[in-house]
C-alpha cells in the first residue's frame, strides 16, 4: 500500500509533518538513512562513548561531506555540515536549548541594514508565534515565561517550569544584575517534572552529545515521531538512502526511489513528497533529483539550491570556582545545569563590527567528566605538542581537583554570504556511489569581530561572579557544526528563492523542503524550535492544500 | 564476550613502559598503578578501534627501532630519562604517523587512567581519586545494571 505522504529524513523539520499529517488521516512513510536508537543503545559512558564516536556523525570514509575552506591542502572529507544521522536527526543528541527567535531575526535588513546575503523572512514573528506555542508543547520545553524581557510576544507560558539549577547559578545571576543584563532561564527540551508519559530529568553528567537513555529529553522520536506512529498511519523506516525524488509526467513529484542497506533500490510513490534532511542533504537530494525538466536539480529554477549555506557562530568562554571561595556545599552539588541565559547583547552597538547584531550567551556548568577534562588539559600544551609527563600530572591535578568548571557559549548568525554553498562533489562518492556534497566555507569578518565583542562581555560576568582562571575558549567567532541552514531559502521572487513562505518549491506543488533550508538568516540563537514550529506551520499548509485536492 | 587478546608481550612491556611515562609515578598514581596497559589491551581488541590499534603498533615499531639506534636496547629496558627522550624524539617528528601515534598513546593513556574501572583500567578508582572525581551513581552504573 502506497503512502500518501512521504517524509525524507526524521529530525526536528519532519517530525510534526509526520504527526500532523498522520493525525488529520493521511498515510505517512518516513524514511531515514542512519539507524533508529533506543533509550538503552544510549550508554552513559565515556569510554563507551569514545569506542562509539561514529554513533550519530557517519565515518567520513562512508558517508563525508567534502570541504572548501581557502586551506592549502585543498578539498578534504569532513564532518562540517552533519548534525547526526538518525532517527531523530541532531533532536537525539541536542542539548536542547529551545530558544525563540527575536521578532528582528525575520527581518534583519528591514531593521538592520544590507550586508552580504541577508535577507528578510517571507513572514513575521507574529505567524509564528502560536507555532512556536505547539512546538514548545509537543517536545516539552522548560522555562519562564516573562522573565526574558527581549523575547517576542508570547500566548503561552512554558509547559514546565524551569530545570532544577545548580547552586552557582544564584552567583551568575547576581554577577549579570550588578552589570545591569536581565538573566533568564535556559528554556530547554528537557523535562524538569514527568511530561507527557516521559520522566523527569535525572541530572547525569552527560547530556547535549549524548543520547537520553531515560527519555527525558524531548526529542523527536521520544515525542511527535511516538505520537503519529500511535495513529497506526505513520510508519519509520531506518536504514534507507533516498537517491532520488522524481518527477511525474504532470510536472509534480510522484515519490522517490530509495537504496536499501544491502544496496536493493526501491521505489515508493506518494502524492506529497516532503524533503527534511536538513540544510546540506535536503539540497544535495534535489540537485541528486535530475530530469529533462530540471536538469540542474530538482526545483532549481532559480540555480539558487545550495546557495546561501549557513551554519552558526559559535564562540565560548571559561572560568572555576575553587572550593576555598565558601563554595564548598554549592561544588559538591550534582545538579547538571546551571541554566543562565542572557539576551542583552542580541544587538550590539554599530561600531563593533558596522553591523550591529550580536548574539546570545549561554551559562552552564562544565561537565565533571574525567577523561574529556583530561583530553583538554593535554590540550593545553598546544602548539608545541600534547602535554604529558610530570607537567600533565601537576596540571590535571590543579585543573581538575577541588574546582568546577562554568562555562559560556556564545550564539551569533553566521552571515550568509557568496562564498559559503554546497554543490555536488565531483569526486568523492558515498557508500551508495552517490556523489557527496561539496561545501564551499567563507567566514565573514564580522563573526570574529562581534564574537570577540560578545565573549569579553561573557568573561565579564565570569570574573564579577568570582571565577578564577577565566579565559576564552579556542576559535572566537568560529562556525558551529552543529546547526546548518538557508541553502533552499524561502522568498516571495522564484527567480530568487526556492521556496515560498510555507515551504513548498516554486517550481513544483507537491513538494516541500522542511527544515533548516529555507531560512534566509540563521538567527542569533539556535534554530531548533523555529525549525520544529515552522514545520507545524508547513503541515498546517499541507493540510489546507490537500483539502483543496490535488 | 570476551575480545581476544590482541597485544603481544612485547607490547605490552612498551606500552606500559612509555604509558607511565605520560602519567609517571610520584605525587600521585603512575598509570602502572591504575593498569592502564589492562584497559589499553582491552580497548585495542574492540572493533571499533582496529585503526587506532594499527596505528599505535606502527607507532611502537617506530619507537623501537628508534630505542635501538639510540640506545642499542628495547624501550622497555631504557632508563626513565633515555625513554623521555625517545618520546620528546617521537613527539617532535613531523610525520603524521609518528603524530597520531603519539596524540593516540596519551588520549589513551588517560582514558586508561580515567575510564570506568570495568574496562580494566583506573583500578581501585586511583585515577578517580587523583583528580577528586566522585561517579554519578545514578548514572555511571547503569550499563551493568542493564547487564545482569
Amino acid at each position: 500500500m502506497s503512502p500518501d505522504v512521504v517524509v525524507v529524513g526524521s529530525g526536528a523539520g519532519a517530525g510534526p509533518l509526520a504527526l500532523v499529517l498522520s493525525e488529520a488521516g493521511f498515510r505517512v512513510l518516513v524514511l531515514e538513512k542512519g539507524p533508529h536508537y533506543k533509550r538503552t543503545d544510549f550508554i552513559h559512558d565515556e569510554v563507551q562513548f569514545l569506542m562509539d564516536a561514529d554513533i550519530f556523525v557517519p565515518s567520513i570514509d562512508l558517508d563525508p561531506h567534502v570541504l572548501v575552506d581557502g586551506s592549502p591542502c585543498g578539498p578534504k572529507r569532513s564532518r562540517l555540515g552533519w548534525i547526526a544521522s538518525c532517527v531523530g536527526g541532531g533532536t537525539a543528541h541536542m542539548g536542547g536549548s529551545l530558544y525563540r527567535f527575536h521578532p528582528d531575526d525575520f527581518r534583519m535588513q528591514e531593521r538592520l541594514g544590507t550586508i552580504e546575503e541577508v535577507a528578510d523572512w517571507p513572514y513575521a514573528y507574529d505567524q509564528l508565534e502560536r507555532y512556536y506555542c505547539r512546538a514548545e508543547l509537543a517536545v516539552g520545553v522548560s522555562g519562564q515565561a516573562g522573565a526574558n524581557p527581549f523575547e517576542g510576544r508570547r500566548s503561552l507560558p512554558y509547559p514546565m517550569a524551569p530545570l532544577r539549577s545548580h547552586p552557582l547559578a544564584s552567583v551568575l545571576r547576581e554577577a549579570c544584575h550588578s552589570r545591569s543584563l536581565h538573566p533568564f532561564p535556559t528554556p530547554r527540551a528537557i523535562n524538569s517534572r514527568p511530561y507527557a508519559g516521559r520522566p523527569e530529568c535525572a541530572h547525569c553528567d552527560f547530556c547535549s552529545g549524548y543520547g537520553c537513555p531515560v527519555g527525558a529529553r524531548g526529542s523527536i522520536p521520544e515525542t511527535l515521531l511516538a505520537r503519529a506512529a500511535a495513529t497506526g498511519r505513520c510508519q519509520v523506516q531506518a536504514g534507507v538512502m533516498v537517491r532520488e525524488v522524481t518527477l511525474g509526467r504532470s510536472g509534480r513529484v510522484d515519490g522517490c526511489i530509495y537504496l536499501d542497506q544491502t544496496g536493493v533500490e526501491h521505489r515508493v510513490r506518494a502524492r506529497i513528497v516532503c524533503v527534511c534532511c536538513s540544510a546540506v542533504e535536503s539540497a544535495r537530494l534535489l540537485l541528486l533529483s535530475r530530469s529533462a525538466r530540471f536538469p540542474d536539480g530538482l526545483a532549481n529554477d532559480s540555480g539558487r539550491v545550495g546557495r546561501h549555506l549557513q551554519f552558526h557562530t559559535n564562540s565560548g568562554g571559561r572560568g572555576r570556582f575553587r572550593r576555598e571561595l565558601n563554595l564548598r556545599e554549592a561544588l559538591d552539588d550534582r545538579t547538571s545545569f546551571l541554566g543562565v541565559s542572557v539576551m542583552d547583547h542580541y544587538f550590539i552597538p554599530q561600531n563593533v563590527t558596522g553591523f550591529p547584531k550580536g548574539g546570545l550567551l549561554r551559562f552552564d556548568m562544565l561537565r565533571p567528566a574525567p577523561i574529556a577534562r583530561a583530553h583538554e588539559v593535554a590540550r593545553e600544551g598546544w602548539p608545541h605538542g600534547l602535554l604529558w609527563g610530570g607537567e600533565l600530572k601537576r596540571r590535571l591535578r590543579d585543573r581538575l581537583r577541588n574546582c568546577r568548571g562554568v562555562e559560556f557559549e556564545v550564539f551569533q548568525d553566521f552571515l550568509p554570504n557568496a562564498r559559503t554553498f554546497m554543490q555536488l562533489d565531483p569526486e568523492v562518492k558515498d557508500c551508495w556511489g552517490l556523489p557527496v556534497a561539496r561545501i564551499h566555507l567563507a567566514s565573514v569578518a564580522h563573526h570574529a569581530l562581534a564574537g570577540r565583542w560578545l565573549v569579553d562581555r561573557g568573561l565579564e560576568i565570569l570574573e564579577a561572579a568570582g571565577a578564577d582562571d577565566v579565559h576564552a575558549s579556542a576559535g572566537v567567532g568560529g562556525v558551529s557544526h552543529v546547526m546548518v541552514h538557508g541553502t533552499c531559502r524561502a522568498g516571495r521572487n522564484p527567480a530568487t528563492s526556492v521556496l515560498n513562505e510555507f515551504c513548498q518549491a516554486h517550481a513544483v506543488s507537491n513538494l516541500f523542503i522542511v527544515d533548516g533550508s529555507f531560512m534566509p538568516t540563521s538567527g542569533g540563537a539556535p534554530s531548533t524550535l523555529t525549525i520544529i514550529a515552522n514545520s507545524f506551520r508547513v503541515a498546517d499548509y499541507i493540510l489546507e492544500y490537500a483539502r483543496k485536492g490535488i | 564476550m570476551p575480545a581476544r587478546p590482541v597485544l603481544t608481550s612485547a607490547h605490552r612491556r612498551a606500552l606500559a613502559a612509555a604509558a607511565d611515562r605520560i602519567l609517571p609515578a610520584g605525587d600521585g598514581p603512575a598509570a602502572s598503578d591504575a593498569r592502564v596497559v589492562d584497559f589499553l589491551e582491552w580497548a585495542l581488541g574492540q572493533e571499533s578501534f582496529t585503526r587506532v590499534r594499527e596505528r599505535l603498533f606502527r607507532g611502537l615499531c617506530f619507537l623501537e627501532s628508534l630505542s635501538q639506534a639510540m640506545y642499542g636496547r628495547r624501550f622497555h629496558r631504557c632508563e626513565p630519562h633515555e625513554q623521555d627522550t625517545l618520546l620528546r624524539q617521537v613527539q617532535a617528528t613531523p610525520h603524521p604517523m609518528a603524530q597520531r601515534f603519539f596524540v593516540s598513546l596519551v588520549n589513551l593513556t588517560l582514558a586508561g587512567f580515567l575510564g570506568h574501572p570495568r574496562y580494566g583500567g583506573n583500578r581501585d578508582a586511583v585515577g578517580w581519586k587523583f583528580i577528586g572525581f566522585v561517579p554519578h551513581a545514578q548514572t555511571w552504573d547503569q550499563p551493568e545494571r542493564r547487564g545482569r
